[in-house]
């Protein structure tokens, strides 16, 4: 379990998280949703542990990231993985590489034979197997973005961090990047935690929606529940993101 | 009282905002020289990464070293020439080539080839992962960027400028003589004699002194402002000129500091 408690983060004297409060329940996916610039990512950010929060403390399986020194954290981050917006594949290495990565420098792996065999189970895993020896800029995006998923997932973490998996995706694409995000989900009862600006996504993934807003979480439940919130600014968000998919389907 | 305040805050406050800038500036540099120092006694040491960058910066540089090491040897062998023949001093030609490579032209000229040639790759390559994010991925596998990136280039580039300028010395002296001997006709004997003689080894020394200090600080201010890149394409470019004219600025700098310490204790 997740707990982000009251977490306030300003950059350049510019407030971004305004006394954030959210429980993410272990085993289930919830998504963040909120417009472009509410701190989403930074929110995603605390919880790994790469900012520290100014004032509150975030809790992942009960250990306070802001009491673990550098080492400590460094170990401690074996626990998450994480799917960047960009995918974010090292360049100079082969997607063979780019997945064994983690399974060399976090758990020291020599056995060559046995890396080769967790990379393949998790290549097939997101549907990309026999791509090996190809580099990162001879894939798709949609198909970074499943290496990416693939990497994150190689050291079977219990969390999985989504920072917009399917900005940029054509829709075929998205859908087929939220299939295996909740394929993966039943497959290994992961704790998923998606940064999201797309309605439809969200509803599609979610066993629980928060959405942010200037910095604070204005709504968090169920989809079901989510959908009914009296909120303005959720009625808006969802109204906006319905009208754009009416738009769509139209087209 | 008001009015005073009132007069002087216009002007204090930028002043102020500035002074808080720069030292923050200055305080995050010491924090990234410290770390890089810190990591790297600390294991695990990457000998793979250093030996893939020693060759980056060093085997894949010497043809460019070379090629300016030889015509910068000629051109002064030249220019030297002309001036030395109205006192009928051509034999000193060899000696005032050979003492200038080994004490100035090759330390820094090495160490600018460095900066154009590797320093703004380093800068570009740990800018774009930056900006990226592939900085970030390494960090949540648990890598640290400075260990894993700037450790290895900023060790490969103190040990191979040293080499470089020792390549840029020879070639140097080798462009020098063919221009002395075929084009100005000096004697070949008091050419290579006054050479052995007034150039010591003690000059060859002071210059890959300087040249270690050279890639010391060229290779750190590279990655720095790589890794303090922001702002996606357009900031991977800035920081890369910043990169080249900082490291470019350090290495003259820094040049003249260094030989006033190494004509005080070393060179008497």
């Amino acid at each position: 379990m997740i707990e982000i408690i009251n977490v306030h983060k300003s950059f350049n004297g510019q407030q971004v998280l305004r006394g954030v409060n959210l429980v993410i329940p272990k085993g289930k996916i919830t998504v963040i949703i909120g417009p472009s610039g509410c701190g989403k990512t930074v929110l995603l950010r605390h919880i790994i542990g790469f900012v520290k929060p100014d004032i509150g403390k975030v809790v992942v399986n009960s250990v306070d990231l802001s009491t673990l020194k550098r080492a400590q954290l460094n170990n401690f981050r074996s626990h998450f993985g994480m799917l960047f917006q960009s995918a974010a594949l090292f360049d100079s290495l082969s997607v063979f590489e780019n997945v064994a990565f983690p399974l060399r420098e976090h758990k020291g792996m020599k056995n060559e034979k046995e890396i080769e065999r967790i990379v393949h189970e998790k290549l097939a895993l997101v549907g990309l197997p026999g791509i090996d020896e190809k580099m990162p800029s001879e894939l798709s995006g949609g198909m970074r973005k499943r290496v990416g998923l693939a990497r994150a997932i190689v050291l079977e973490p219990d969390i999985v961090l989504y920072d917009e998996p399917v900005t940029g995706l054509d829709p075929i694409m998205a859908v087929a990047i939220d299939n295996l995000i909740l394929s993966m989900q039943q497959a290994l009862s992961i704790t998923s935690v998606v940064i999201s600006h797309d309605i439809e996504s969200a509803f599609r993934l979610a066993d629980q929606i928060a959405m942010i807003d200037k910095g604070r979480i204005i709504e968090c439940g169920e989809p079901q529940v989510f959908r009914r919130s009296k909120n303005p600014i959720v009625q808006s968000f969802l109204s906006a993101g319905n009208a754009a998919m009416q738009k769509g389907e139209r087209k | 009282m008001e009015r005073v305040i009132n007069i002087i805050s216009p002007v204090l406050t930028p002043l102020g905002i500035f002074v808080i800038e720069k030292t923050k500036a200055l305080g995050r540099w010491c924090c990234f020289v410290g770390e890089t120092l810190a990591w790297t006694f600390r294991p695990p040491f990457r000998s793979v990464q250093l030996f893939q960058q020693m060759e980056f910066v060093g085997v894949k540089s010497t043809w460019i070293i070379v090629l300016t090491a030889f015509f910068s040897g000629a051109v002064f062998a030249l220019q030297i020439g002309k001036v030395y023949s109205l006192f009928n001093m051509e034999i000193m030609v060899g000696a005032t080539v050979g003492l200038s490579l080994t004490r100035e032209i090759g330390p820094v000229f090495a160490a600018l080839m460095v900066v154009a040639r590797a320093c703004s790759s380093m800068a570009a390559e740990i800018g774009s992962m930056r900006v990226t994010e592939q900085l970030d991925a390494l960090e949540a596998m648990a890598v640290d960027p400075i260990q894993f990136l700037v450790v290895p280039r900023v060790w490969a580039t103190v040990l191979m400028v040293p080499i470089l300028t020792v390549l840029y010395d020879f070639v140097g002296v080798v462009g020098a003589y063919l221009v002395g001997i075929y084009v100005q006709r000096i004697s070949e004997g008091p050419f290579l004699t006054k050479l052995y003689y007034y150039v010591d080894p003690d000059d060859f020394w002071s210059g890959l002194i300087k040249a270690a200090f050279f890639g010391f600080f060229i290779s750190l201010i590279s990655c720095y402002q790589g890794y303090t890149t922001s702002g996606g394409a357009e900031g991977v470019g800035r920081q890369t000129t910043k990169a080249v004219v900082i490291s470019s600025v350090v290495v003259l700098v820094l040049d003249y500091f260094l030989t006033s310490w190494i004509l005080e204790y070393f060179l008497k």
